[in-house]
């Protein structure tokens, strides 16, 4: 199939970012993906304790919201992107097809699960999963995916059902285009108002706090404390898989709490070296230094789900000679994250006076 | 729905782009295979469980297709009513075998569409012994499924 010549397409750790990071590329403004991610205040953490994700337990979310990192990117950087949002995905298939045949690569915001190029163990119903449109056939669609090493490929009713789920909170038919990118972007001061963003949005005023308290630390630490529950609420493959999908979902499965914090550290070495900064390039080093320790924290969690049996019948029988184990495993991985969720806390108040004393 | 006698197997070729740091120090990308792929491959053993699971439950009628798929999906009452644009309560009659009886082929064609099969999917399974393969194509929507067992000798582009 036919692709529009000079669009580059580069794996990336996450979706949102590396298709920003394709798109404003193809624009000739070159731009990294860390970068992307700290100026789109990409850190978060979200536990929908009342949500059932897409594995058996509770869904987290690791980072802000889907759509808002092309928006704050697009703010601070003055890359002017074009939005738009069709009722239909035939009037939406139309509009890309125009931006296409121009030569002009479309963003698109589509559902996981009918994205056909991908391992089956990927494609689960996240309807906020950001791909490239850059060719086009009778038979449908070459599309560049962040997570895919090579140039995917779509049929037009995989397409259809991707951009038109109607799933909650869903950004159904919604195209991006990049109609402009900046001569010259002040770097410094991006990364100044974003890193503060950041801090404003993990921290939290109190009165916010108390009302969201699935929301930044205190989702962290109301994450903490529900892990010590789940031996209670779930039982058997049900609580195997729920524990393994938490360890993916934090390192794999979209990026998640550990490769996330990883990405983040990079941007601030990044910026360090923008502002010359000692202070902030220790910064770095402790959220890169925090962000192994998640990992090796989801590698716990790997441990403790690999013990459960998969065969239900067997559960009852390997509770009760393993039952006690599991749950002082569960209470170190709580306790571990709860030192995480300090170490959050204390991060962030430090880099906001950090952040205030960048010149 | 087409079921092959050993499941859906992993051949380990995901790769994740992971940051670590060089020995400068500094965070850095690196395409490579996923740290958890055996995990990931204990995912695909679990669905062959979960596969048999469902399907003894479906054929013992304690559950429908629609029941069926929802679990197999992974997916909630809520977001599945949402995206079939029905409501929760309808959702959880549907999943019901006596339920499923008066579902309409314009609402079936809905939950196929949320479930990635085509409608003739909820009243059949095809199961494939050894590596014989397969193909299915669909037409109007999903309404109408073609499944070529063997060697497709016509060209036609199959799923």
């Amino acid at each position: 199939m036919k692709t529009i010549p000079g669009f580059e397409h580069k794996v990336a750790s996450h979706c949102e970012t590396g298709t920003l990071k394709n798109l404003v590329s193809f624009a000739g403004m070159e731009i990294s993906e860390p970068m992307v991610f700290g100026l789109g205040s990409g850190p978060m953490f979200i536990y929908l304790f009342f949500a059932k994700g897409p594995s058996t337990l509770p869904l987290i979310g690791l980072r802000n919201r889907p759509g808002n990192v092309f928006k704050f990117v697009g703010k601070l950087c003055g890359i002017d992107f074009r939005y738009e949002k069709f009722c239909r995905s035939r009037d939406a298939l139309a509009r890309a097809h125009h931006w296409i045949d121009q030569g002009i690569p479309v963003g698109i915001s589509v559902d996981m699960f009918y994205m056909k190029y991908l391992p089956e163990f990927l494609r689960v119903h996240a309807p906020s999963h950001f791909i490239v449109l850059l060719g086009r056939d009778e038979e449908g669609y070459a599309v560049s995916d962040p997570y895919h090493v090579d140039i995917g490929h779509l049929r037009r009713e995989d397409l259809e059902a991707a951009m038109d789920t109607h799933a909650p909170l869903a950004r159904d038919n919604f195209l991006i285009t990049v109609r402009g990118v900046p001569a010259r972007v002040d770097w410094k001061r991006a990364a100044k108002k974003a890193m503060n963003k950041t801090v404003n949005v993990m921290l939290m005023p109190p009165g916010v706090r108390h009302l969201f308290p699935f929301l930044g630390i205190q989702g962290m630490k109301l994450y903490a404390r529900k892990v010590l529950q789940w031996p209670d609420k779930y039982q058997g493959h049900v609580l195997r898989e729920g524990i393994l999908f938490n360890a993916v979902g934090f390192e794999d499965q979209g990026t998640g709490g550990g490769a996330f914090r990883l990405m983040y550290g990079a941007f601030l070495q990044e910026v360090a070296s923008l502002f010359g900064s000692s202070e902030l390039e220790a910064m770095a080093e402790s959220m890169i230094e925090h962000g192994q320790d998640w990992r090796r924290l989801s590698r716990k969690l790997i441990e403790i789900g690999k013990e459960i049996p998969l065969a239900d019948g067997e559960y009852p029988g390997w509770l009760r000679e393993n039952g006690d184990q599991m749950n002082a495993d569960l209470r170190q991985v709580s306790d571990r994250f709860l030192e995480k969720a300090a170490f959050e806390e204390r991060f962030f108040k430090d880099l906001s006076g950090v952040v205030s004393r960048l010149d | 729905m087409i079921v092959r006698e050993k499941g859906e197997q992993y051949d380990g070729s995901h790769r994740v782009v992971y940051y670590t740091t060089d020995d400068s120090g500094k965070c850095v990308p690196e395409h490579v295979k996923s740290e958890f792929d055996e995990q990931i491959a204990s995912y695909y053993e679990l669905r062959v469980a979960e596969l048999a699971r469902l399907q003894d439950s479906l054929l013992k009628g304690e559950i429908s297709p629609i029941g069926f798929f929802v679990q197999y999906c992974n997916m909630t009452v809520q977001d599945t009513a949402a995206r079939v644009r029905t409501s929760p309560g309808k959702v959880r009659k549907h999943m019901t075998p006596k339920g499923f009886e008066t579902v309409k082929v314009g609402t079936l064609l809905r939950y196929a569409r949320v479930f990635d099969i085509a409608v003739g999917d909820f009243f059949q399974f095809t199961h494939l012994a050894g590596d014989l393969p397969a193909t299915v194509q669909r037409f109007h929507d999903r309404l109408i499924a073609r499944i070529t067992v063997g060697i497709d000798t016509r060209g036609d582009q199959a799923k």
